[in-house]
């Protein structure tokens, strides 16, 4: 089904993508991923990474190589050579998908892909392509990773049956019918995340439009992008609803009041927020979703509208979701019982990429293990309380402290270090890292540079300090902050 | 009051890398500030300031001189 998605002619004369002053229609998108599933190899290797920006050639590329019959592997674009070096390498990775720009990330690996740039591909008609080919039951549709390279990265694969759910689950909790506008997508998370995925495939399924932002974010670009497109939803991090709140009494020099739903996502804001936003934008509503990578993403959405007495909670269970929360091995719903939330249901992972370890810590008993800690209400809202697993969420991306500190041993320059998070505002957290160097000579500065080199920018201790030696539990080993 | 120096001394705090702060400095390509970041860092030049940005001059002002063009238009005869 998802596969097939653009050969159906039904909204080919849609607009598909807004760029610009540029429009391409769902055929002519259709034509460019013919043109790139042409260029792709049928034999050796089943894996096509997509390292691109949030781009028309982006779906192009995606949709091409899901035609194909072959397993997408999206690359963050903020992804430094070293990561995505270790990544190419784990999953034999033998074509990348990505633009001249970008060529330079790959052609000086010790097994270079075969690199398809997509300025050097032509559309083509999709009668040209012969159909969609089987693929078995079990195999991934998509691989993403969900933590770095130092070590092995855990990368999650999702089914075609995974996507379908999740897409079913978002129409379901949207109700679009209700919209009397035409319907126009503004995505300002990357394409490359679970989260970015989804609502593509989803758009493409109901033939709905995506307005492409390609300037850096800022409020006034954001603003002036939804007031001149007519955008009618949105989808971002929860730093951009953030943002919106914290500055709401600052004057909009435009009409941004065709954006009626704004949907978010990554990390948590307070009620208090949500409760200002409401305020200053009585038109819109804000919709605060929870899920992860593993669950494609989509665990919980608000559904249509969040009452007043549940701002703290991130809505009810999608559809295809059972929530229940566990404490000391005891699964339960009731309400009011903290625990950690675990979750069920044909939108959890098929695993972990060749990590049966991973997958059998994470999936127990067919529950996956959020390591979330949370409850549910009375009607099944569900509220996150705080964290189990040692991740930091920087502006909702998952840091894994491990990785960010097997980054920094490898340097050369520390003898031993530990990393944590850190609050920084808003629902916001920091990376921070404590190091004892292995020599005197050595500055935070050196580390730090070493950091920005071999990690993505949101990865980088953000505050870095030097010590003679870090505190240690009764069996010796570092103490977690 | 040095309004570079001020303005300098800030962004030194809230970068996050060792970048060196120059005037073509780009805050998110260069000093590696995300909107929040940013936004944060403006938000604290107005309190020091005593100044406001509006939205079109927060876009205006992504790299590091221009940001010290538009503080020193803002306060001018303040700290002259």
């Amino acid at each position: 089904m998802i596969r097939e998605l653009l050969l159906n002619q039904t909204h080919w004369a849609k607009t598909a993508v807004i760029d610009g002053d540029d429009t391409l229609t769902y055929g002519q998108l259709a034509q460019r991923a013919a043109g790139i599933c042409a260029q792709l190899p049928t034999d050796g290797g089943n894996i096509v990474a997509v390292f691109l920006p949030n781009s028309a050639d982006y779906l192009a590329a995606l949709f091409g190589i899901l035609m194909g019959g072959l397993t997408v592997f999206p690359l963050s674009i903020t992804l430094t050579e070293p990561e995505i070096a270790a990544l190419l390498a784990q999953l034999n990775v033998q074509t990348v998908v990505t633009t001249k720009e970008h060529w330079s990330m790959f052609n000086s690996l010790d097994n270079p892909p075969k690199i398809l740039c997509v300025e050097d591909i032509a559309p083509c008609a999709v009668e040209a392509l012969a159909s969609v080919p089987a693929t078995a039951p079990g195999t991934p549709m998509v691989l993403l990773s969900t933590s770095g390279t130092y070590g092995k990265a855990k990368i999650v694969m999702l089914s075609e049956q995974n996507m379908v759910t999740c897409v079913q689950n978002h129409l379901d909790k949207m109700a679009h019918e209700k919209c009397e506008e035409e319907i126009r997508y503004l995505l300002c998370t990357p394409f490359s995340s679970a989260y970015g995925m989804f609502i593509l495939l989803f758009l493409a399924l109901e033939g709905y439009t995506l307005v492409l932002m390609r300037e850096t974010f800022t409020l006034d670009a954001f603003y002036r992008t939804i007031a001149r497109y007519k955008v009618t939803h949105s989808e971002t991090g929860t730093a951009a609803i953030t943002l919106m709140a914290q500055n709401a009494w600052r004057e909009i020099p435009y009409d941004i009041t065709s954006a009626r739903w704004y949907g978010f996502g990554g990390s948590g804001i307070s009620k208090e927020l949500l409760g200002q936003l409401r305020t200053s934008f009585p038109w819109a509503e804000f919709w605060p979703g929870y899920g992860m990578t593993e669950t494609s993403p989509m665990v919980s959405k608000v559904n249509q509208h969040l009452p007043t007495s549940k701002l703290a909670s991130v809505g009810t269970a999608v559809k295809s979701m059972t929530i229940m929360v566990e404490v000391d091995g005891v699964r339960t719903n009731a309400p009011f019982v903290q625990g950690e939330v675990v979750v069920k249901g044909t939108n959890v992972m098929l695993g972990y990429y060749e990590n049966e370890a991973e997958t059998a810590k994470m999936i127990r008993d067919g529950w996956l293990h959020t390591g979330d800690v949370g409850y549910l209400d009375e009607e099944k809202y569900l509220y996150i309380c705080g964290r189990i697993k040692n991740i930091i969420l920087v502006r909702g991306f998952t840091v894994y402290a491990e990785e960010v500190e097997a980054c920094i041993l490898s340097s050369g320059l520390a003898q031993a270090c530990v990393v944590y998070g850190k609050p920084d505002g808003a629902g916001n957290e920091k990376v921070c890292a404590e190091i004892v160097p292995i020599a005197p000579g050595v500055t935070a500065e050196s580390i730090q540079a070493w950091c920005s080199s071999h990690l993505a920018a949101y990865k980088c201790p953000q505050e870095l300090i030097l010590k003679d030696a870090l505190d240690k539990t009764a069996t010796e080993k570092v103490k977690r902050l | 009051m040095n309004i570079q120096e001020t303005i300098f001394q800030r962004i030194a705090r809230a970068q996050r890398n060792a970048a060196p702060i120059e005037a073509q400095a780009h805050f998110y390509h260069d000093l590696r500030f995300d909107s929040l970041s940013f936004i944060s860092l403006l938000v604290d030049l107005e309190g020091v300031f005593s100044i406001v940005f509006d939205l079109a001059e927060m876009q205006e002002c992504l790299e590091v001189g221009r940001l010290v063009a538009l503080v020193q238009e803002k306060t001018r005869g303040r700290y002259d």
